[in-house]
């Protein structure tokens, strides 16, 4: 059930991705005029590539692939592509010591979800390796947020907070589980799973808003940040929430398609 | 067994030969091309040595490892031309193509001798397939690099994100083209669907400069 479920879900996002680059190809005048939609047409196809290399490999029945194949990379890729487009909305710092402090805590929330990561899956060296690039797209979504003021003050509170309970939530469970308290442990693993996708629903309610009141850079900013909680989220689901986090991701992809072509339309 | 470095010698003499005298876009086609066979011989080395060394048959270092080494040593003389000469994009290009080329070609050169070449159909294939798609993976990364370079936006994550779509766009080809049947129809299509679209963006695009 939840493999044929994962395979629908795959050529979901691969549909949507496709539709995605068609919509892309028709503007691709207006987009080719900005580098972030330069870097996002890059992203979006070698996200699709990666998506196909999954698919089909599955689909073939390869078995196992080693670390570092082309699907891996084309994952690394994707992270510091949309990083870098990210990066080329507001190139330039304000240089105020707020704009620091956020980069620093995106850094280390980065940082301790690829903890995460390797503690989950064992491959360290390799989730070490992909975690540099994730704390690149994190750093510089975080950035793009703060220097477009798509957050007031309190909300970055709030979002810091969120940071903070998501971690102490993903490294209370397999203590309590390591404990024997069993209903501890599935207790938060609840509260995590509700942490988790209330906040996707949060910053994607502001990115609409945001959108529709043609604050563009803002809901553009934002949802770039919406993309890194979607991976977060994606990261830290086991299945079936792994299958919603990644409708969410996809969701969240043509949201942003959507957002980048009002852009490139009204520029 | 077929000696790699024996054809390369065989290939590369009248092609270097050539150099004295011919100048400009020809000149550097024919360097392009040379480069391209040259990386292609390297690759080979690269390949077969991390398939060794990591304990994997010859299908898995085709479908794993071979698309990330070509890649990358693809798109190195192209990157080294870039960042030392800073030539036209134009220049950039065409040398890009010929290093492609000169992959394909000497890939291809080395596969007929090996298999052999008497089913026309399959060396049609091989021609429109492999060799294509050489030339549009470097394509893809190329491209990438020039627009990062017209925006003032070249930077070590960005362009390593440029060689990663043409990594994953190789590897996806070799894995489609590793097992008979329809994923390899599809495979064989792919570079041809994709070198039209290529055309067409490229198309587009010029006509935005042109007007």
């Amino acid at each position: 059930m939840i493999d044929t479920i994962a395979k629908l879900n795959g050529i979901i996002q691969i549909l949507a991705l496709v539709l995605i680059l068609i919509r892309a190809f028709l503007v691709v005048r207006d987009l080719t005029k900005s580098v972030t939609g330069v870097f996002f047409m890059f992203a979006i196809f070698t996200h699709l590539s990666a998506d196909m290399y999954y698919l089909i490999h599955i689909a073939m029945n390869k078995g196992y692939y080693p670390p570092f194949s082309a699907m891996d990379l084309a994952a690394l890729g994707t992270y510091l592509l949309f990083g870098a487009a990210a990066h080329s909305l507001f190139p330039e710092r304000t240089g105020e010591r707020s704009e620091t402090i956020v980069s620093v805590c995106a850094a280390l929330f980065a940082a301790a979800n690829v903890f995460l990561w390797g503690y989950y899956s064992g491959a360290w060296f390799q989730d070490i390796f992909s975690g540099i690039t994730f704390i690149y797209l994190l750093v510089t979504s975080s950035q793009a947020v703060y220097r477009t003021g798509a957050l007031k003050r309190d909300k970055w509170y709030i979002l810091g907070s969120i940071w903070l309970t998501f971690v102490a939530g993903q490294v209370c469970v397999p203590i309590l589980q390591n404990a024997g308290a069993v209903l501890a442990a599935n207790a938060v693993e609840w509260l995590n799973y509700s942490l988790m996708f209330g906040t996707f629903l949060w910053l994607a309610a502001k990115v609409i808003l945001c959108a529709r009141r043609t604050e563009k850079d803002q809901a553009l900013a934002l949802s770039f940040g919406l993309m890194c909680w979607s991976l977060c989220t994606l990261y830290m689901c086991a299945e079936p929430f792994y299958q919603l986090a990644l409708f969410g991701e996809t969701f969240q992809l043509l949201l942003m398609w959507f957002i980048i072509e009002r852009r490139v339309k009204t520029a | 067994m077929i000696y790699s470095e024996n054809i390369f010698i065989c290939i590369v003499i009248p092609l270097l030969l050539s150099l004295l005298f011919i100048r400009r876009e020809g000149f550097r086609f024919v360097l392009g091309l040379v480069i391209g066979m040259l990386v292609c011989l390297l690759s080979a080395y690269i390949s077969a040595f991390t398939g060794t060394v990591s304990e994997m048959g010859h299908e898995q270092v085709a479908v794993y490892i071979s698309p990330v080494v070509e890649e990358i040593m693809k798109i190195l003389p192209v990157l080294f031309v870039l960042f030392i000469f800073d030539p036209p994009s134009d220049r950039v290009f065409l040398f890009a193509v010929a290093v492609g080329v000169g992959f394909a070609t000497f890939e291809n050169c080395c596969y007929l001798l090996s298999v052999g070449s008497q089913s026309i159909t399959y060396m049609l294939i091989r021609g429109l397939a492999v060799g294509v798609m050489h030339i549009v993976s470097i394509l893809f990364a190329t491209i990438g690099l020039m627009q990062m370079r017209e925006f003032k936006a070249m930077s070590l994550p960005a362009a390593f994100g440029a060689v990663i779509v043409s990594i994953t766009y190789h590897a996806l080809y070799n894995l489609l083209v590793s097992e008979p049947g329809i994923t390899s129809v599809i495979g064989y299509l792919l570079p041809g669907v994709t070198a039209v679209l290529l055309f067409l963006v490229n198309l587009r695009l010029r006509i935005r400069v042109k007007t």
